[in-house]
């Protein structure tokens, strides 16, 4: 195939953004005040980041940024098996563990690295990964990656679940994944029960807990807190750039395999190390959570009532999860994208799933407000909704 | 009046798919029963095991509606009728 045949093969289809004359992705967005975002200059009220206790313009941690550059530099330009292994990073991993309550964890680049080079270091052709319909991509490619037989089962389906296991025996590795909190609709998964199947078909759990870190649990330390599981002996993952209002990803588990990991995951070897900046703020993030959770975590909960309080009021659908998440059930792409245009004319940003992030026709529109605003702007908010009722129900 | 492998290949998506709608065999996977590539998988792992057969990914990808998948294994994969 010619060059030009080959590029023109792949030109990205804009005729959904065409038709709903919005194209809610690749907004440039400059930060404003608390919970504020603009774009073109025009303010708009973050409910689309994942900033779920407003730390993304915490002064602490802003401070701790500045002074890991001040005293590490701009990065140790290096693989952590090599040169870039800083010792904030080491303290870093120290504190995540301690954190979850896990013997150690290893700090990569981002969640999707972690992730998806995962399962090429610990599973292949002669192993099984059982994976929850709705996982995350990342996990998703990395299981393909691996070679591994992989079997689906249906969201948060634990009956389901156990007949893949049961079905999976004669396999030399089983391994169970799963997200904590899935983001699109705000579920949580049956984690506990999730983990004694594991236990009676000799599987190994494995937890992504990004959009549950920082954000559910009673001192908002993650999923393993929330669901009152002790001494948890599977593979934990989590995005640092959520709740943690940061940058960077990581595993953590049992200190033999985290070992393991350092000399044999090429996702973490061959990459250049998480920058001391994005370290010195997570340590920054991680303290506060834990000192000043009760009162983030109150001020989350209480503005999240209220929105969905606002919008079932709307006549909006909502999905109806368990986590501080409100997604608006919308079906086609084009109503999906069509009330995240009507939100933005109103100074809301959201954020739009079509497939293939979602299965077809069920598009989700999610709102996330956390503790990102106070109560004088979760009214305006509330206000703003009320403007829309009626126009968004599928 | 269905067969018995139509029974069996309804019961099979009907144990595998997230919305609990009517499956007919003229059911589209995708725009009926909402059917993603991965619900794909699992409802192509379940015929595998509950007929003790290897699925060609080639064959799968000219699958459309449920009769497809009938036709599918009823030339190609159960030629015998030991395996219903």
């Amino acid at each position: 195939m010619k060059p030009s045949k080959v590029y023109e093969s792949l030109a990205m289809d804009m005729s959904l953004a065409d038709r709903a004359g919005f194209n809610p992705y690749y907004l440039k967005m400059v930060r404003g005040g608390r919970g504020e975002l603009k774009v073109d200059q025009k303010g708009f009220f973050d409910l689309a980041s994942n900033d779920y206790l407003g730390l993304a313009t915490n002064p602490r941690i802003k401070a701790a940024m500045i002074d890991a550059v001040n005293r590490s530099g701009s990065s140790f330009c290096g693989t952590p098996i090599a040169a870039g292994y800083a010792a904030i990073l080491a303290e870093l991993e120290s504190s995540i563990a301690g954190m979850t309550g896990l013997q150690a964890a290893v700090i990569f680049p981002s969640c999707y690295q972690a992730n998806s080079s995962l399962f090429c270091s610990i599973a292949d052709a002669n192993d099984v990964v059982a994976v929850d319909h709705f996982a995350h991509a990342s996990l998703i490619q990395g299981i393909r990656a691996s070679g591994a037989r992989i079997k689906p089962f249906l969201h948060n389906d634990t009956h389901h679940l156990e007949k893949q296991l049961a079905a999976a025996q004669s396999h030399r590795r089983i391994f169970v994944v799963t997200e904590s909190v899935f983001s699109t609709e705000g579920s949580i998964a049956p984690f506990d029960e999730i983990c004694r199947l594991c236990a009676q078909y000799n599987a190994i759990p494995i937890v992504d807990d990004s959009h549950g870190i920082g954000v559910i649990g009673k001192n908002g330390r993650g999923i393993l807190e929330y669901k009152n599981i002790r001494g948890y002996d599977g593979i934990y993952t989590a995005s640092l750039g959520k709740a943690l209002a940061n940058a960077g990803g990581v595993i953590a588990g049992r200190a033999d395999f985290i070992e393991y990991l350092r000399y044999n995951c090429s996702g973490l070897i061959y990459s250049t190390a998480l920058a001391p900046v994005n370290a010195g703020g997570l340590l920054a993030s991680i303290a506060i959570i834990l000192d000043e959770f009760p009162a983030l975590g109150k001020q989350m909960w209480s503005n999240h009532a209220a929105l969905v309080s606002q919008l079932t009021k709307a006549g909006f659908i909502l999905k109806g999860g368990e986590a501080p998440i409100a997604s608006i059930a919308c079906g086609s792409p084009e109503r999906t994208v069509t009330l995240a245009k009507r939100l933005f004319e109103q100074g809301i940003l959201s954020t739009p799933f079509i497939p293939p992030s979602v299965p077809p026709e069920q598009g989700v529109l999610r709102l996330i407000i956390g503790a990102k605003v106070d109560e004088a702007a979760a009214d305006t908010i509330a206000r703003r909704i009320a403007a829309l009722a009626g126009s968004g129900a599928p | 009046m269905s067969t018995e492998l139509e029974e069996k290949v309804i019961d099979v998506i009907r144990a595998n798919i997230e919305n609990k709608y009517e499956v007919h065999l003229h059911s589209d996977l995708r725009t009926d029963l909402e059917v993603d590539s991965f619900g794909a998988i699992m409802i192509f792992n379940d015929l595998e095991e509950t007929f003790g057969i290897e699925i060609k990914d080639a064959d799968i990808k000219s699958i459309v509606k449920v009769a497809d998948i009938v036709h599918l294994l009823a030339t190609k994969y159960l030629q015998s009728a030991d395996n219903l």
